[in-house]
């Protein structure tokens, strides 16, 4: 907005000189914007240094990537037996600037399946429940199909319910998308069970690595 | 617009915003116009950082400078951020300080504006208060040492003083520690932060609501007093640019001062190979706060410097430095708050006026003062430069364990330092060896840039720099080396009448030399048994050769002939060849000796002075007719070669010197030998009745050189001087500090070095002091490679500042 004086000979304007005049205006206006988006423009400019660098900050947690899946040898075939035990992933843990060493960072079951030729085999399963997270336990519970009591992987937060081989008992009803999450395992030449440990994503209906 | 009608019923922010774009200002241009938009400007920036430091921001004694640590070198632009904020900050303190004085100078405090000078006055104290406090969260060396200082006066204050000190540090221990963390958090963020946020609304609703009022009569500056000129335009204009303006050349100023120590200084260039440019961007990090350390740099921040130096006038230490630190700035504080009620007096602004800006130049005086002592006077920069590049060796070494692949554990980035052998090893030799020990490199010693050499001034034991290398072990058969200063020149029972000193003198050497350079072999010298007059291994070799060639009638013909000298040559070479003679000899001469001897006895039959010895026709006579070589070797031969017992003339003493060579280079495999052994953490193991990794000949070797007539090594105990199985190894040097009159060691020959960790008395230093100094004489500690090249130090490496070089930082 300009200012301008109101001439007091100005009241016998022609037509013309008065849209003249409201031409001027407007110039004055657009000049006006203008130079106002340019000071917004230089002070967003000076505030988006810090605002940038502290956002990078921020969102540094986006820019790390999870465990890639390392092998972990755990116990040896001969304490396994068929009904799952749990066994404590123990590593390193970089906490922020905290390294702190031999920290358990998950839990899996693993027990021993019997393989067609008679020899065995191993089974490793992530004891988060695919649903929410919760933990799962090895408990007796009355199987809903059959409606025996039988020893099954139960999650006490919603009541979902696996086999021994980690399927759902009741697919339809349950509240997990997916089977529990099964881990790469197999044992090595000198009897060693030697599991991949990796985290998945929750709630989806296919297992996805984190 | 039916939405902004009912939108501006309900907030009246449209109505608000509409007032906002009819702003007007004073037509004529004003730099001081300017001022409160940086201010607003500056706070904005605290705000903005601040928020994101906290997100990061972790207050106790154990995670403070580990969580800043982690914002400055891990987190991207990281240590950008904290720059801004650090820096901003001061910037933010300056000018609110000249907005306060060009309020004073243009009379604008008066009335109607006291409350628009008095808000700024809080304001000003309330950032002051923030950067006090501020200083202390990154828990680092520099602001703990700075903050302690300046906390501690409150102590001073009569009655109140204790209780409020205890309020403010969180207990009544005079260190800080979690507590004064988290409430400085408090204090930083919330009281002083908020508080300066509320403080500076309240600061902008007067000023606008002043510009309303009646204008002040008299000298007011124009733009100060918006009100106060008739020309006016509006804001949204080339004001606004202004403004913005303004804002951009602020930052600008932030951002020379973040990259101010590679711009200015340069030593993001010049800085170790391994430490991350970080350590020199945005804000300093000195290294972990340490209440049980000192620092002798601790200096308050530039605000306060004048301060600082007002307050070591010698004028306060009479009075009492409650007047210094309360009295002063009390009655600062009520002058300057009275001001707008003292102008109402008459001619009293010209007072004011003229007082205040006394006060500002001793404030400029006194802070330059301030800089002067501590960078530029003689008498006392030096503490302070000193504390300073202590301070920043111990940040180097700081950061460079935490990047270390162990990394920082639970206890803190502090016990990382205390338990490194590199930074605590000089400070516990300085403590409890240099007063008798010295530690500087000696001539034609290599110099180690890890180890800081420091002299000791009356020194009255050895020199340890490099103990631990063969070049130190060396010293030991070297005589002028052995008692000169550097190793036992100074103690009474070991250096000229002790054993080891005659062992070098007399057995090495051989014997003695006279004044005019003639050369007695010693009968208990290493040589003679060499090539000594009698009983000699050279005199059994030649009088066996001579006798067979005498009692042998095949080759006695030859001998007649006056041919025989190649002959006999044949022959000894023969003896050295043949096996079985040589296993006879082998287990008591070392192997270099052996073969010089060899030579020697080859050489000395093909010198034509010994020849023309052996030629003499009666002398061949003497073989011939059956007379005894023995007596003719003795007489004629070996009388030239040592002399019997007389001096050896300087030009004979060729083969002699060259024996004396040999031996000393056996000694020197020796010295090899233990260096082996100092590299080993226990004593050999016995492996199927040989020491384990022991050299093939090492312990016959050394019993030859007659060495372990008093030490005891492997298979021998004597204990008349310290046992050599493992000497100078880390095991051997914290025995030998926890007690070094054990028999191990020196027995009751130690008549100087106390024992710091005795079995039985008080101990004089911990198990892990000991330990830490063992692990420092042998270089054990941990070196970061290269960053950029990973390798230690690479002289000739590209080093560019690369600012943001992610990549490279995950490598390492």
């Amino acid at each position: 907005m300009i200012e301008f004086e109101r001439n007091s000979q100005c009241c016998c304007l022609s037509k013309d000189f008065l849209e003249e005049m409201e031409k001027d205006i407007e110039i004055q206006n657009r000049r006006s914007f203008c130079k106002t988006a340019l000071a917004a423009g230089a002070g967003a400019a000076a505030l988006a240094v810090p605002v940038y660098g502290g956002a990078r900050m921020a969102l540094y947690p986006l820019e790390q990537t999870g465990l890639a899946g390392k092998e972990y040898s755990l116990t040896s075939l001969d304490n396994l037996d068929e009904t799952p035990r749990l066994y404590s992933i123990v590593d390193t843990v970089n906490d922020a600037w905290v390294s702190a060493p031999d920290q358990v960072i998950g839990n899996v079951f693993i027990r021993k399946t019997k393989k067609e030729d008679g020899t065995w085999d191993v089974a490793a399963f992530q004891s988060v429940c695919p649903h929410a997270g919760c933990r799962i336990k090895v408990d007796q519970q009355k199987n809903p199909k059959t409606g025996k009591i039988e020893t099954l992987f139960f999650c006490p937060c919603h009541g979902d319910m696996f086999t021994l081989d980690g399927k759902r008992v009741d697919p339809s009803n349950s509240k997990s998308a997916r089977d529990m999450d099964t881990l790469e395992a197999h044992i090595d030449g000198s009897g060693k069970v030697v599991v991949k440990f990796q985290n998945f994503r929750l709630g989806d209906s296919s297992k996805v690595p984190v | 617009m039916k939405l902004f009608n009912w939108l501006d019923e309900r907030t009246g922010l449209v109505s608000c915003f509409e007032k906002i774009a009819e702003w007007t200002v004073p037509a004529s241009f004003c730099f001081c116009r300017f001022l409160p938009v940086a201010i607003v400007f500056a706070f904005l920036l605290q705000g903005i950082t601040g928020l994101f430091l906290w997100a990061f921001y972790a207050p106790s004694a154990q995670t403070a400078w580990e969580s800043v640590f982690y914002i400055q070198y891990h987190l991207p632009y990281g240590w950008l951020v904290r720059g801004i904020h650090h820096f901003s900050a001061q910037l933010l303190v300056g000018s609110l300080g000249i907005y306060v004085l060009l309020m004073i100078l243009h009379g604008s405090y008066r009335r109607p504006r006291e409350f628009v000078y008095w808000s700024a006055v809080v304001m000003f104290l309330f950032s002051l208060a923030s950067c006090l406090t501020g200083d202390l969260l990154n828990w680092s060396l520099s602001g703990y040492f700075a903050t302690i200082a300046r906390v501690s006066f409150l102590q001073v204050l009569p009655i109140i003083g204790v209780p409020l000190y205890q309020l403010v540090a969180g207990g009544p221990d005079p260190q800080f520690g979690t507590l004064t963390l988290t409430r400085f958090t408090v204090l930083h963020i919330a009281v002083f932060g908020g508080g300066f946020l509320l403080v500076m609304l309240f600061w902008k609703w007067s000023d606008i609501r002043s510009r309303g009022l009646m204008p002040f009569k008299g000298s007011a500056h124009h733009c100060a007093l918006a009100c106060g000129t008739k020309e006016k335009r509006t804001f949204w204009g080339w004001e606004a640019i202004f403004c913005a303006f303004t804002c951009v050349i602020f930052f600008a100023a932030v951002l020379v001062f973040v990259f101010h120590q590679s711009l200015i200084f340069g030593q993001i260039d010049n800085r170790e190979p391994t430490l991350p440019a970080e350590a020199y961007l945005g804000a300093e990090l000195t290294s972990p706060a340490d209440p049980g350390g000192s620092y002798d740099a601790a200096r308050p921040e530039w605000s306060f410097r004048a301060l600082y130096y007002m307050s070591k006038l010698p004028i306060f230490s009479v009075i009492g430095m409650v007047f210094a630190i309360f009295v002063v700035p009390t009655c600062l504080g009520i002058w300057f708050f009275a001001l707008p009620i003292l102008a109402r007096i008459k001619y009293a602004h010209a007072l004011i006026v003229l007082i205040t800006l006394g006060l500002f130049v001793v404030f400029c005086r006194f802070t330059y003062l301030s800089y002067y002592d501590d960078y530029s006077s003689p008498e006392h920069s030096k503490t302070f430069l000193s504390g300073k590049a202590e301070a920043d060796h111990l940040k180097q070494r700081a950061v460079e364990l935490a990047f270390a692949p162990e990394g920082i554990s639970k206890d803190g980035a502090l016990s990382l330092l205390k338990n490194d052998s590199f930074i605590q090893g000089p400070k516990l030799f300085q403590q409890h060896c240099l007063s008798c020990h010295n530690f500087m490199p000696m001539p034609g010693q290599q110099n180690d840039s890890d180890f800081k050499p420091m002299l000791c001034p009356e020194p009255s034991a050895p020199n340890l720099y490099g103990a631990t290398t063969s070049f130190w072990m060396k010293g030991f058969h070297d005589k002028d080396r052995l008692i000169s200063d550097h190793y036992f020149g100074k103690t009474t029972n070991f250096a000229k009448k002790g054993s080891m000193v005659g062992f070098v003198t007399g057995r090495v050497q051989g014997g003695a030399y006279t004044k005019d350079g003639s050369f007695i072999l010693n009968e208990s010298g290493l040589i003679y048994p060499l090539i000594g007059s009698d009983a000699s291994l050279s005199f059994d070799i030649l009088e066996s050769c001579l006798t067979e060639l005498a009692g042998n009638p095949k080759t006695k013909g030859s001998v007649e002939k006056g041919e025989y000298v190649p002959k006999l040559k044949e022959m000894v070479a023969a003896k050295f060849a043949d096996q079985k003679f040589l296993d006879g000899i082998k287990c008591k001469v070392p192997q270099i000796v052996l073969e010089e001897l060899k030579k020697v006895l080859d050489d000395v039959l093909a010198d034509p002075e010994y020849i023309a010895l052996l030629k003499d026709s009666d002398n061949i006579a003497l073989i011939v007719e059956d007379k005894d070589p023995a007596a003719f070797l003795e007489e004629t031969f070996l009388a030239k070669l040592c002399g019997n017992g007389e001096p050896i003339a300087k030009k004979d003493q060729k083969y002699i010197d060259r024996l004396r060579t040999a031996i000393v280079a056996s000694c020197n495999e020796v010295a090899n030998i233990l260096y082996s052994e100092s590299q080993l953490d226990k004593p050999r193991p016995l492996i199927e009745g040989r020491y384990a990794g022991l050299r093939k000949n090492a312990i016959p070797d050394m019993a030859w050189l007659t060495c372990t007539e008093c030490h005891a090594f492997y298979g021998t105990e004597k204990d008349l001087a310290c046992d050599l199985r493992g000497y100078m190894s880390k095991s051997w040097i914290a025995g030998i500090i926890s007690d070094p009159s054990h028999k191990t060691y020196y027995g009751k020959k130690n008549d100087r070095m106390p024992a710091y960790r005795p079995a039985e008395g008080d101990p004089l230093l911990s198990e892990n002091e000991i330990r830490l100094l063992a692990e420092w004489m042998h270089a054990d500690w941990y070196r970061a490679m290269d960053i950029e090249n990973k390798e230690r130090l690479g002289n000739n490496a590209d080093l560019l500042p690369n600012i943001f070089k992610k990549e490279k930082k995950e490598e390492f």
